[in-house]
Formats: structure tokens, sequence, C-alpha cells
């Protein structure tokens, strides 16, 4: 008997349900860019009632969608002398270069996908330009299904 | 002025255990109700409940309502804190970040699912600037499936509301792999036992310690000890934001924190008395900074090699006597780690099948298994005695460690090696340390112990 590998059913409390795959991320993604987070603001949601914040992305590499800037939204934030967290939102710094995967939430703000798998940041184990290749790949193998 | 001044006093304050949740000056958030906290459920967490698409969020044969409360009682029965959550009521309010109610649904809204993304469930805490929170709603992701009774695909909803009411009680994610405030989870699914499953449900003696910490008996402190020090490079530059273990091999009580990000000094409070090993070990696997809500402060160093006080060669041990603060310093090396430990797994002793998980596995007691390991760097050019148990009645059995091409997973090769396991009166944590010169990998709190034969969820398939 062997054990299924289960590597592909973890699940995250900060993050998704069945854990992604890379071409699942891409499956799963209406945009997936290579940039930079440029800045940040915050806002309130159409009701009034959340915080969200909002990353402005200055975009190297295009590799699904085509804007030239874009900006991911993540719950939670500090606004009007209310200060709001939520577990297990991705969070981002101004100037750090990653590759994000985003899909569309239901009230039209673009979120990270998969939670923190659909942000993949430059770091000394890997190389975001070898790595967007392999990214640029699965999009040619898996176009972009709507989640439901 | 004030408020430069408060937050690099506060950024230069070491570090708490285990990890808490801050605000963005680094305060860390607390209840100003510990002593008598209210949870409402919506009734849309019934069984049977359905989203708007008409797909079950909640298995008919399920009992929602017990299993929340079983999960508000694993907080309120370690008695060497003061937090209590009161009995559960059900009121037909729904989440509402400002109306200072605690409340817990299961609404499919399109706000509810744009806040819960694609996690399991959030906890949305609303909180002032001395840290004090004023609002915790818990939302459970309408786009997924829970249950009580096991049922394939779903997650075990009282294990996953035991993770949210840390939250609310103001834990951050943990760094060991079987405390429940560690960051993943597993659906119920072929070949993943009731035990993995549920696996949060329990806490570990990490959770109990960050409970008790933030709020804390009366008699705490004449019942547990402390653990302080700094984790520094060799030349004496400190590491920030390290994870810090203390791991009691003669018992498996693993206690875990988060170095300053400033200063590399921690702080692993509320540990119960014994005899601990201390090491560092860098936010490069399983927890990644990302993981963490750190204040927004320097970012951690994850590069460092992970390190036991003492030295990887020859680990000191700490002893703990109630009431005790021992201090300790950890020096590591500030060469790039070579090792990585992402993939435990286990198989029959025979060797004949294997499998293996990305969080904790658990394998039953009374009898051999063999262990697996999968990371960079652990390869067949490792021994048994650069391979460490940390976990009591369990022995490496010698000749057995063996590279086995056949079980190669991303690319690589994995160790494996059979270890008698002694019979276990109760569920027990091991973790598993490949030591390599300066270099290790560590598995934390990873391996759990149980003392009957964990069952599988469903047969395989086969």
């Amino acid at each position: 008997m062997i054990r299924l590998l289960l590597f592909a059913a973890i699940t995250f409390f900060g993050a998704v349900a069945p854990r992604y795959t890379l071409e699942e991320l891409a499956a799963h993604s209406e945009f997936i860019v290579h940039g930079r987070i440029a800045a940040s603001r915050v806002a309130w949601d159409a009701r009034h009632k959340y915080i969200w914040t909002h990353y402005d992305v200055a975009v190297i590499e295009s590799i699904r969608g085509g804007p030239a800037a874009i900006a991911v939204s993540e719950p939670g934030g500090s606004l009007d002398g209310v200060n709001q967290q939520f577990s297990g939102a991705v969070s981002y710094s101004a100037g750090e270069e990653v590759v994000l995967f985003l899909y569309r939430t239901p009230i039209g703000y673009l979120r990270t996908t998969g939670g923190l798998q659909g942000k993949v940041s430059a770091g000394p184990r890997l190389d975001l330009w070898r790595f967007t290749a392999r990214v640029r790949e699965a999009v040619a193998a898996h176009p972009y299904r709507e989640a439901r | 002025m004030h408020w430069i001044v408060l937050t690099a006093l506060l950024c230069g304050a070491p570090a708490s255990a285990y990890v808490r949740l801050v605000t963005k000056t680094g305060v860390p958030l607390f209840r100003p109700d510990a002593a008598g906290i209210q949870f409402l459920v919506n009734p849309s967490v019934q069984p049977g409940a359905a989203n708007a698409q008409g797909e079950v969020m909640i298995t008919p044969g399920s009992d929602p309502m017990s299993a929340l409360a079983a999960a508000a009682l694993s907080w309120n029965a370690v008695d060497t804190s003061l937090a209590r959550f009161l009995p559960l009521q059900t009121a037909s309010l729904s989440n509402n970040p400002s109306d200072g109610n605690h409340v817990i649904t299961i609404e499919d809204t399109p706000e509810n699912r744009s806040v819960v993304g694609s996690l399991v469930a959030v906890t949305v805490l609303q909180y002032n600037l001395n840290g004090a929170e004023m609002d915790t709603d818990i939302i459970i992701n309408p786009g997924a499936a829970f249950s009580t009774d096991h049922s394939q695909g779903t997650y075990d909803l009282q294990a996953v509301i035991t993770h949210e009411l840390g939250h609310a009680l103001g834990a951050n994610h943990s760094g060991l792999i079987s405390a429940t405030m560690f960051p993943s989870t597993f659906p119920f699914a072929p070949f993943v036992s009731v035990a993995e499953a549920t696996m949060q449900a329990t806490l570990s003696a990490d959770d109990a310690a960050f409970v008790t910490e933030v709020y804390p008996s009366p008699d705490a402190d004449t019942r547990l000890g402390n653990i302080a020090g700094t984790v520094a490079l060799t030349n004496g530059v400190p590491v920030a934001g390290a994870l810090v273990a203390a791991v009691d091999p003669s018992t498996g009580v693993s206690v875990g924190g988060l170095a300053s990000l400033t200063d590399g000094s921690f702080r692993i409070a509320r540990v119960p008395p014994g005899n601990y090993l201390v090491y560092a070990h860098p936010l490069d696997g399983p927890v990644f900074p990302f993981n963490l809500a750190l204040a927004a402060t320097a970012p951690p160093n994850t590069t460092f090699r992970s390190t036991f006080f003492g030295g990887n060669d020859s680990p000191l041990t700490v002893t703990i006597g109630a009431g005790d603060n021992a201090q300790v310093g950890i020096v590591v090396d500030s060469a790039p780690t070579a090792l990585s430990l992402p993939f435990l797994g286990f198989g029959p002793a025979d060797g004949n099948g294997w499998g293996y998980l990305t969080g904790a596995s658990a394998v039953a007691s009374g009898g051999p298994v063999d262990l697996y390991l999968w990371g960079a760097g652990i390869d067949s050019h490792i021994t048994a005695g650069q391979i460490r148990l940390l976990g009591p009645g369990i022995t490496l059995r010698p000749g057995t460690v063996t590279s086995v091409p056949d079980a190669a997973v991303a690319g690589m090769t994995p160790l494996r090696f059979t270890v008698d396991i002694a019979a276990m009166p109760s569920r027990t944590i091991a973790s598993i340390a490949v030591i390599d010169g300066t270099d290790a990998a560590i598995y934390s709190g990873g391996l759990v112990l149980l003392p009957v034969v964990p069952p599988m969820s469903r047969a395989s398939p086969e």
C-alpha cells in the first residue's frame, strides 16, 4: 500500500482550500504578473464595514493579463482610528519583488490566489526570472478557469 | 515624537514566546474580556447548511454546536490560564466588526467570500492602539465543506474553530507543526488519518503556554518556568526573527517562540518544568515570514543555520524547575544553510509502502515504524549518528538508515530508517533533527506518537 502524496491536500488556515500546484495556481488566476510593490493605501469597502489594504504593483512582466499597473487587495489595515486584522491575510512591503497570482473576489477586488501560495517572493533560494519561465509554461498549458 | 519613542521601546523588547498577534507598532493584542468571553453563533452554523450554490457547507450528520463548544472548552481547560469562554449562545447576528459582538458564522455573502478568500476560516479582529480587542468575528468559508463526522473532503469543524479561537485570544501562527496554531491543516481524505485531520483540535504545550502567558492564573509563576536569551551570529550580530523552540526529549513537551526583529532577544515563558534542548531555526519553512502578521519593522533573517544552544555537536540541556528563569545565548553560523526538511513520511517497518505530509504525521506507538526524511542536503552521506529523535521512547534501530531512490519526491531522494516506539499512554509529540556540522534541519513537533493505531478515514480504493 502506498499512501497518497498529500502535498496536494494540505490546507492553510492562513491560506487555501486544496493546496495548489503551480499548474492549479495558473488555472485559477485571472492575472499573473511579475512586479514590484510600489505603494499601498487603505480604504473602506463599499459598505464601510471592512478595511482593505490595496497594494499598487508596478508590473515588470505580465504573464497573464495585460495591465502595466495592477492593484492587489488584502483585507485589514488602520483607517479613521479603526484597526482591523484578518488572520491569514497576505501582507506586502513597498519595494518587494514578487510574482503574483491573482483572482477576482465577488466584490471586485483582486486577491492573491490560494492565499499565501499566490505570492512568490525573490529570495536566496529562488530566482524569480527562472521561476517566471516555469510559470509561462504552466500558463500555456492551463488556461484560466474561474473558480466557483 | 511620542509614538516614535513608544515604537522603539516595543521593538527593542524581547519577543514573547509562541507568537502573538500585534498591532502595526508591535503592541501585542489581548482580550479585556478574557475572564468571560461570550461568542454568539449565527443560525447559519447548523447541520446540513448549504451555500448559495446549494452545496453542503456542514454535513447533515454533524453536530456543529457540540464541536464549537468542545473547541472553547479545550482552551478553558488550561488551568494555568484565566481565559475562559462562556457557554456559546445562538443569536441572529451577522459578523459586524463594529458592534462589539463576537460572532461565529458561515453565511454565504459576496462580502464574506471576499474576506475569507481561499482560507478555511478567518478571524476578524478589531482593536484599539493599546492592543485591546474590541470585536472578534469568526467567518467560516462558505465555499468549503465541514463536518464533525469525519466525512471525506470536509474539514474538521472542531479543529478549525479551536484554531480560530486561538486567534481570537491573540495568538499568531506557531512554528511547531503539531500545535493548534500551526497555519495548515488537512481535510479528511484517503490516507489521512483521523488523528492527522483533527490534529489542531488538541492543544499542544505551545498553545497552553501562549494562553498562560497572556492570561496567567495567580499560581502560574510558581508552577511554570521561563527561558530567555538571545540569538546571535558568531560575530555577535543579533539574528532577527529566528524561530526558537525548547524541546524536552524525555517528555516531548515543545514550546516555541520568535526572537525579536531588532535585537534577537527572546523569551519562552510559562514552560512546564523539564530538561530542555533549545534551538533557533530560520523562518524558511514550514512556517515562513508571510505566515506571521509581524510588526512592520525589520524583516527576519531567514538564511542562518539552525543551531542548538551549546552548539550542534554538543547541545546543552537547560533544566527548568517551577518558578525558574533560565538565560541562554544561542550562537548560530551565519553561513547559508544547505539543509532543509520540508517533508516527513512514514510507513510500515518492512519498507513496504510510505506516504508523507507537509504537516504533522501521526504514528501508532508500541511498535516499529519506518520514517522517511526528504530535504535538501539530506542524502546518503547522513549517518544514524547525525539524526536526533527528540521525543520519549523513540529510538533509531541501528543499521537501518538507507537512501530510497524509488521514493523520490520533488527531485529529493529520502532517507529511510526504522524507529522503535515504546507504547505511549497518551498523545506524545516528538521532533526530528538532522545535524551536519554547524548546519541542521529540524522538523519541530512534527511527529505525533499515538497511544493506539490511527484509524484511516477511509480505506484505500485498492
